[in-house]
């Protein structure tokens, strides 16, 4: 039997002075599987995946990554957290704070830098990279300089350049050009199909349906209402619009009334 | 559906080609031993960890600030004038039974207003009072002001004279002394506790409304408004800037490298805050901005509902 990547055990969370954001929530994922989370603003995607990340911690229930339990104390050994954080990278919403050097080259240079990897072999990884994702041109760069779309490539390399085993995005096409979502996907579904697990959250549909074969969906009371496969959930109308995830709209053209779907992109 | 662009599935003629060291296979069986010496205090979590609490502090003051309470239906500009008259009352009073009934006076409205009492009490007189009693500790002796004795401490039985001093025939703790660092601490408390009211029973915009009443220059609050407002913003982006260099710090650094980081951080930040206040300042102007602050009266917060609030008064004792 396969141990799972990460492994959610009736998990409790709260903010300090907030209400419950999550209650006895349970689940699992999988290695090599391709996981969308689903859920309107508000929903607790975001914290659910800073959770993997051992960024938040459950104020009550289990963590499991890896097989073993993820704790705030065990995150605080150093050498532990730098194993954990080389194996599992995190694509923040916005790039702007992911990208903390002042150049292109140095943003993505400071994980193998941080891995102690020799000059060469830095320099070697690091063209590699911007190689692969098409970047060279912006090596010289200022990150903070850069449109939406360079920025969120560069947050990609960024994480890519430690290879890690398991991907985490933040609402990733958001705010990106058609060109730039596709080349994204692109790039999730090759390194899906190489064993990575990526884990995405969004509200996008379209992206769920082209990325994840499951689907994770949370109400927006921060239920998790639906696991399972995503081409399922997405065509079921009426759970997508109990989430928020869809609505509907109506309006006339002339006597006739129409009725409309719209989704979040 | 709405418009979204549709995806198709993998093809083969879209595969990057990727560098050897990405070909392995992952090793997600794989256990992370942690070490068994290492155990040091980690800068980066520590910040992170204070700027979380900061930021669910102002949001749990806000929902204080917003819940229905006795204070929370006063209106705010009365309520600045009020607590500020306060706070000047308790520094010229001299009576210690008046400052204490008025500092019972804070405790009874932090209950009628639904504040945590005995979090805010410890809050309160936990930190800066306590301080400033150690400070003004030594006042307590007759050397600095003389009077009534308390307590004695040392008797020489005549005037000395030692490293140029003059000193009295006995050292002891004066009633006057006692008397004035007790009010002094009970001043600073009190003076807190109204502050503290106000703060936590006042939506912080509501607050900087108000301050129009003390005459004070729109421009001026609106920068101080801002400047808040924008604390925040920095804040979080700083919180996010560290979430994101801890989780890819995975291996350690030597101290010049540490040291290169914080500052190309600090730079990253700067050049950020530049590019945001520029475009705050687009927006500004974008919405009719022309470098003068309309003088309007701040929207007042509804006429104290005393009936209402005398009620539930009465509730809650």
């Amino acid at each position: 039997m396969l141990t799972p990547v990460f492994s959610l055990d009736r998990i409790t969370f709260y903010y300090p002075g907030g209400e419950n954001l999550f209650q006895d929530l349970s689940l699992e994922i999988d290695p090599g599987d391709s996981v969308c989370l689903l859920g309107a603003n508000g929903s607790g995607k975001s914290t659910l995946l800073k959770m993997f990340c051992g960024l938040v911690f459950p104020s009550a229930g289990c963590v499991r990554a890896f097989g073993q339990e993820i704790t705030e104390a065990l995150l605080e050994d150093s050498t532990f957290a730098r194993r954990y954080h080389q194996r599992v990278g995190f694509i923040f919403q916005n790039s702007d704070a992911q990208l903390f050097n002042t150049r292109v080259w140095d943003e993505v240079a400071y994980g193998p830098n941080q891995l102690g990897l020799p000059g060469a072999e830095v320099k070697a990884r690091v063209d590699d990279i911007l190689t692969m994702l098409n970047l060279q041109s912006l090596a010289e760069r200022s990150p903070y300089r850069l449109s939406g779309g360079e920025k969120k490539k560069v947050a990609v390399a960024a994480a890519l350049v430690l290879n890690p085993e398991v991907l985490i995005l933040d609402e990733p096409t958001n705010g990106l050009d058609p060109k730039t979502q596709r080349w994204l996907i692109e790039l999730l579904l090759q390194l899906n199909s190489m064993g990575r697990t990526i884990i995405t959250a969004t509200h996008n549909l379209d992206l769920a349906h082209a990325i994840s074969r499951r689907a994770l969906i949370l109400s927006e009371d921060h239920r998790l209402v639906y696991d399972g496969p995503s081409a399922q959930a997405l065509e079921d109308k009426s759970l997508l619009m109990a989430v928020n995830l869809i609505e509907e709209y109506s309006h006339r053209h002339g006597e006739q009334e129409h009725k409309h779907r719209y989704t979040h992109g | 559906m709405a418009v979204g662009v549709k995806y198709s599935p993998l093809r083969k003629g879209n595969l990057m080609e990727l560098p050897n060291w990405m070909m392995e296979e992952p090793q997600p069986h794989t256990k992370i031993e942690p070490s068994v010496k290492e155990k040091r205090s980690n800068f980066l979590l520590k910040s992170m960890r204070q700027m979380r609490a900061v930021i669910c502090e102002d949001m749990q003051t806000e929902r204080y600030a917003r819940q229905e309470g006795l204070l929370q239906r006063a209106r705010p500009d009365i309520k600045l004038i009020v607590m500020l008259a306060l706070i000047v009352g308790a520094s010229i009073i001299r009576s210690i039974p008046l400052l204490l009934a008025l500092w019972v006076g804070t405790v009874i409205l932090m209950y009628l207003s639904r504040l945590p009492v005995w979090v805010l009490q410890k809050r309160i007189w936990g930190v800066i009072p306590l301080i400033t009693l150690l400070f003004t500790l030594p006042v307590v002796l007759n050397i600095f002001v003389d009077g009534e004795p308390l307590l004695m401490i040392y008797q020489w039985g005549e005037v000395q004279r030692w490293m140029g001093i003059t000193w009295p025939p006995a050292l002891f703790v004066t009633r006057q002394g006692v008397t004035a660092v007790f009010l002094l601490f009970l001043r600073v408390g009190i003076s807190l506790s109204m502050g503290v009211l106000l703060l936590m029973t006042t939506p912080a915009a509501d607050i900087f409304k108000s301050l129009r009443v003390l005459r004070i220059p729109a421009f001026f609050i609106m920068i101080v408004e801002m400047t808040y407002r924008y604390l925040f913003v920095l804040l979080t982006v700083s919180l996010e800037m560290f979430e994101a260099r801890r989780l890819r710090t995975v291996g350690r650094m030597p101290v010049s490298g540490q040291r290169a980081q914080v500052g190309t951080s600090i730079a990253a930040l700067f050049a950020r805050s530049m590019n945001l206040s520029e475009e705050v300042y687009q927006a500004m102007i974008a919405r009719c901005y022309t470098g003068e602050v309309p003088d309007s009266f701040p929207e007042p917060g509804g006429i104290p509902d005393m009936p209402a609030a005398g009620a539930d008064c009465h509730n809650r004792i």
